[in-house]
C-alpha cells in the first residue's frame, strides 16, 4: 500500500501539483476544513461530515484543486485523512444510535483508516494539522502527528479550529506549540480562513 | 480480565531491542493488561509504528487499543514541544496503558492522571 501511495504522490508531483494532507484526531474538523477549502476554490464539497467519530474512514482525495492567492497560483491535491487515534472501542458508537453490528463494522473500518492515515505521512508535501480548540491540545495523537511531520521535514501548519464555539481556547494551542506555524479559524463559518490561505501560499 | 498490573521498565531493556521487537514487546505486554512505564522516549516514528501495530491487534472486545502518554519538559516555559534535536524534549518517560483499563485525565501539560476503571 505504501508503494501505491508513493506512486500517486509521484504522479501528482509530475503534474506540478503538490499533496496537501489534512491530519488530526477524530472530530477535529478535518472534513469540514476540506469542504471549506473545496467550496472556496472548486465550488463543491469534499466529503460528508458527522458528529459520530471516525466518519472519514478512508483517505478522501480531492484532485486538481487550484488556489490563486495574491497572484500566486497553487495546484494541489487534497487528502482528507481518517482521524488518527490509539484506541477504537465500538461501544462508543452505540451511544450514537448505531446497532451493534454497525458499530463493530465502523470500528473495523476506523482501525484500517488509522493505518492508512499513518502510511500517508510519507507521501504528503504539506500538512495541515487540525486541532479542536474546545479540547485540551495535549492529546498524544497531536504530538505523534507533529513529531512525525517534523522528523520527515514535511512543512506543517497547525489549524486551531472551531473558534466559533464559546469554549474555544485557541491561545492554549498557540502556547502549547510555540515553534509551529499556527492559525486559528472556524472551518464551519469560514472565520479567518483567508489567513490560512495566506500561510499555505507562503509555505510553497 | 485480570486486574491491571504496572511494570516499570528501565531504558536498557527496551533500548536493547530491535525497533520491530520493541513495538511487539510493548503491544504484547499491554494486551496482557499491563500498564507500562518506560524509562525511555519513543521516537515519533516509533510512536506511529506503535499506533499502527495497535490497530492491527485490536479485537473489538478485550483489547480496544492503548493510551500512549509522554511528558514534555518545558525548559523555556513557553510550550511543551521543544525537543531540540531530541524527540519530545527532555522527556524521559513513556506510559503505555490498555485503553480498556484506564481513563486518562490531562488538563495541563505537566500532570498525567490515570484512573483505573472498575472491573
Amino acid at each position: 500500500m505504501t508503494d501505491w501511495l508513493s506512486k500517486i504522490s509521484r504522479i501528482f508531483r509530475r503534474n506540478g501539483e503538490f499533496t496537501l494532507g489534512i491530519y488530526g484526531s477524530p472530530n477535529a474538523g478535518k472534513t469540514t476544513l476540506a469542504n471549506r477549502i473545496c467550496m472556496d476554490w472548486m465550488g463543491k464539497e469534499a466529503g460528508k461530515i458527522s458528529p459520530i467519530p471516525h466518519e472519514t474512514r478512508t483517505a478522501n482525495i480531492v484532485e486538481h484543486l487550484e488556489m490563486n492567492y495574491n497572484g500566486k497560483r497553487l495546484k494541489m491535491n487534497i487528502v482528507d485523512m481518517p482521524g488518527i487515534s490509539s484506541k477504537i472501542d465500538y461501544r462508543a458508537f452505540l451511544k450514537h444510535g448505531l446497532s451493534n453490528e454497525e458499530a463493530v463494522e465502523r470500528a473495523k473500518e476506523a482501525t484500517r483508516g488509522v493505518v492508512e492515515a499513518i502510511q500517508w505521512l510519507d507521501n504528503v508535501d504539506l500538512a495541515l494539522t487540525v486541532i479542536d480548540t474546545t479540547r485540551v491540545p495535549f492529546d498524544q495523537v497531536n504530538l505523534v502527528i507533529l513529531g512525525n511531520l517534523r522528523a520527515k521535514n514535511i512543512p506543517n501548519i497547525i489549524v486551531a479550529n472551531k473558534i466559533d464555539l464559546p469554549r474555544s481556547r485557541p491561545k492554549l494551542v498557540y502556547d502549547s506549540f510555540p515553534d509551529h506555524k499556527s492559525v486559528a479559524i472556524s472551518a464551519l463559518t469560514g472565520e479567518n480562513i483567508e489567513e490560512l490561505y495566506r500561510l499555505i501560499a507562503e509555505s510553497r | 480480565m485480570m486486574n491491571p498490573r504496572i511494570d516499570i521498565i528501565p531504558r536498557w531493556v527496551v533500548n536493547g531491542l530491535a525497533p520491530r521487537d520493541k513495538i511487539r514487546f510493548i503491544v504484547g505486554k499491554v494486551k496482557q493488561n499491563v500498564i507500562l512505564v518506560l524509562e525511555d522516549v519513543l521516537k515519533p516514528e516509533e510512536q506511529a509504528d506503535l499506533i499502527r501495530e495497535t490497530m492491527l491487534e485490536i479485537d473489538y472486545e478485550t483489547f480496544t487499543g492503548i493510551e500512549l502518554l509522554t511528558f514534555n519538559k518545558n525548559p523555556s516555559g513557553k510550550g511543551f514541544m521543544r525537543w531540540k534535536n531530541k524527540p519530545n524534549g527532555d522527556s524521559k518517560i513513556t506510559i503505555i496503558a490498555p485503553a480498556n483499563s484506564v481513563n486518562v485525565l490531562r488538563e495541563t501539560s505537566s500532570i498525567i492522571s490515570l484512573m483505573l476503571k472498575q472491573g
